[in-house]
């Protein structure tokens, strides 16, 4: 067990392997080796520190962008070493389908809380919580894309296209096939 | 009015996320076409990150049977391409396949599109000068013999682009061997060729500007590539070799490739399919100084079983600064398990040669892998098989077992997914 010390001065005794997700937090405990001692997170308050160690996040340890970029590389890193031992595709899909619904409650939180679980992961670094579903409708059942007004206010960005310009970007990416 | 107001007043004092912290969302988008669409519309910022994911891998193939020639998926990306021409920049990696590999339901009107679509040789022209990393064509029912001159000329000035540095070419009857001269290509990969023209005037080599690090060939003729390595230049400082799929006949060549490439390479993947293995096929890896990873994946069944290859490889490793060993068994049945030497393969991988790896893995394969979609139907006694060798590994292989570097892994891949390791895995999922 790990004891975090939050910025509104609340601890918490969390297990080892779910705070490991912070990268921020791994790297303190390999620096202070096995130790007693609270870590204290000055930029994480304790209702933000729940939310981000729910432990249903356990399964969302998969870096999206990385999947991307392995998608189109034609370069396998290590030849000897099979790479589909590190991540297999499929798995990360069926990984990413089963987190769904647990997806879907976690983003029903206000902007406020949003916003905070947001710094709170970048901060932290933790990856999961940054590439989670944010971007997506959590009221449909295949998870489909939300809608650019629902971004914006979710995100609360001005929209700073001329009609013009946004049905030329329709145009444009009417072609980019699904993945 | 006053609603307006409002809701501008209101837009206003609500948080707003910092522009660094919305590009990190956007960055680690999953990676679907339709999410990257919506967040392109919702501000010019975030169009100028989604945009270039959008458009980062283009595979074009043939028209569906219900598509206007004259709106194919080749002539459409064209028209995009000449409208928004920044568009571009953002492609990465382009695929080009012929029409069989589209699925069933999709059957293509016309099967011959990459001979027929004109609109291609000027797409291809327009990347040149674009930033394309990754390029693959594979060629099925099309021969390049047959694809018109423009084409040609076009694949020739995209491979020599100066952004280009992997190239993956499937199915080709022939290829010129020169077209790679001056190109910046890194990493090639070649299957199911026919013919490979290597030219032999003495300026070959001087003229010689390309350098590959890491070269795969499945299914060919190794004979012509080793003319060309021993003409070239280009095969200098190639570090990385997989091998598939080649005929006994073609023993005596792989032993040389490797002696001419001994000084440089550092990994090694074996795939071969031989169907009877006796002692007078065996061949050697011989002096290899800087290996450092070595890959055999083999097929073992009632007809063909290489192990004693495997274990008169590693009772022979020349000096070598070995580190990784994966050996990737794709079994038969449990009849095949119980007759191999697996005493005499625990005392190889424990000799002398291989004292320091810090890595040893041994992954099971089925020997056929259950198609997608058919779990009810599939013979589960093969799957069964894999699980009970992984769990008799330690007592057949105990001196193995005992090494802190071994690691055993019951893997269930797509037919596909085995035997185009040595390429890119990503591309076959892509085609899936």
């Amino acid at each position: 067990m790990v004891l975090l010390v939050t910025s509104d001065n609340e601890q918490f005794q969390t297990e080892k392997d779910i705070v490991e997700r912070s990268v921020l937090i791994k790297n303190m405990l390999e620096d202070v080796g096995e130790s007693d001692q609270p870590i204290p997170l000055p930029n994480v308050s304790s209702s933000v520190l729940k939310k981000v160690t729910q432990p249903s996040t356990g399964p969302t340890e998969i870096d999206v962008r990385g999947r991307y970029l392995s998608t189109a590389s034609t370069t396998v890193e290590s030849p000897s070493r099979p790479p589909i031992l590190e991540q297999s595709q499929d798995e990360t899909r069926k990984r990413t389908t089963d987190i769904s619904e647990w997806d879907q409650k976690f983003i029903t939180v206000d902007q406020e809380m949003l916003f905070e679980i947001i710094l709170a992961a970048n901060y932290l670094d933790i990856k999961s919580l940054l590439c989670r579903r944010w971007l997506q409708d959590g009221s449909q059942h295949d998870q489909g894309a939300r809608p650019p007004e629902e971004i914006r206010k979710l995100f609360n960005i001005v929209n700073d296209f001329t009609p013009e310009e946004e049905a030329q970007i329709k145009k444009e990416n009417e072609w980019a096939e699904d993945r | 009015m006053a609603s307006i107001l409002e809701e501008t007043t209101s837009a206003e004092f609500r948080p707003r996320l910092p522009p660094e912290l919305l590009m990190l969302i956007l960055e680690h988008l999953p990676p679907d076409a339709e999410t990257l669409r919506q967040t392109c519309l919702v501000s010019k910022q975030c169009l100028s990150i989604s945009q270039p994911y959008l458009f980062r891998h283009i595979r074009l193939s043939a028209p569906k049977a219900t598509t206007d020639h004259a709106r194919s998926p080749c002539s459409i990306l064209y028209q995009v391409l000449l409208n928004s021409p920044y568009i571009a920049l953002y492609i990465r990696h382009l695929t080009i396949l012929s029409a069989s590999s589209l699925p069933r339901a999709a059957i293509p009107l016309d099967r011959m599109w990459i001979s027929s679509d004109e609109t291609l040789p000027a797409l291809l022209n327009i990347l040149v000068n674009a930033k394309l990393q990754s390029f693959r064509v594979r060629l099925s029912g099309e021969s390049w013999q047959d694809l018109p001159l423009a084409l040609h000329s076009s694949i020739r000035s995209l491979v020599n682009s100066p952004s280009l540095r992997d190239v993956d070419f499937t199915g080709f009857d022939v290829v010129d061997a020169a077209m790679f001269k001056q190109s910046r290509i890194q990493r090639l990969k070649f299957s199911e060729m026919g013919e490979l023209h290597v030219e032999t005037e003495s300026d070959a080599v001087e003229t010689c500007s390309s350098e590959f690090s890491s070269l795969t060939l499945l299914d060919m003729d190794i004979g012509a590539v080793i003319s060309w390595a021993v003409s070239s230049q280009s095969f200098r400082a190639l570090r990385d070799l997989r091998l598939a799929f080649h005929p006994l006949t073609d023993i005596p060549n792989v032993e040389e490739l490797l002696r001419h490439i001994a000084g440089t390479l550092e990994s090694l993947h074996f795939q071969p399919v031989y169907a009877r293995w006796s002692p007078d096929n065996f061949f050697r890896i011989g002096e290899l100084p800087v290996l450092t990873s070595l890959r055999l994946s083999l097929g073992i069944s009632v007809q063909s079983n290489p192990v004693p290859w495997v274990i008169f490889i590693l009772r022979n490793l020349g000096h070598n600064r070995l580190q990784n060993l994966t050996i990737d068994l794709r079994i038969d049945n449990r009849e095949v398990v119980q007759s191999l030497p697996w005493a005499e393969l625990n005392s190889a991988l424990c000799g002398p040669p291989l004292v320091n790896l810090q890595a040893l893995v041994i992954t099971l394969f089925l020997y056929q892998p259950r198609p997608p979609g058919m779990r009810a139907l599939w013979n589960r006694d093969e799957e069964g098989t894999i699980r009970w060798l992984a769990g008799e590994i330690p007592r057949l292989l105990p001196s193995v077992a005992a090494r802190d570097v071994f690691e055993v892994h019951e893997l269930q891949l797509s037919f596909s997914r085995f035997f185009y390791w040595p390429g890119p895995l990503a591309w076959s999922d892509s085609e899936s």
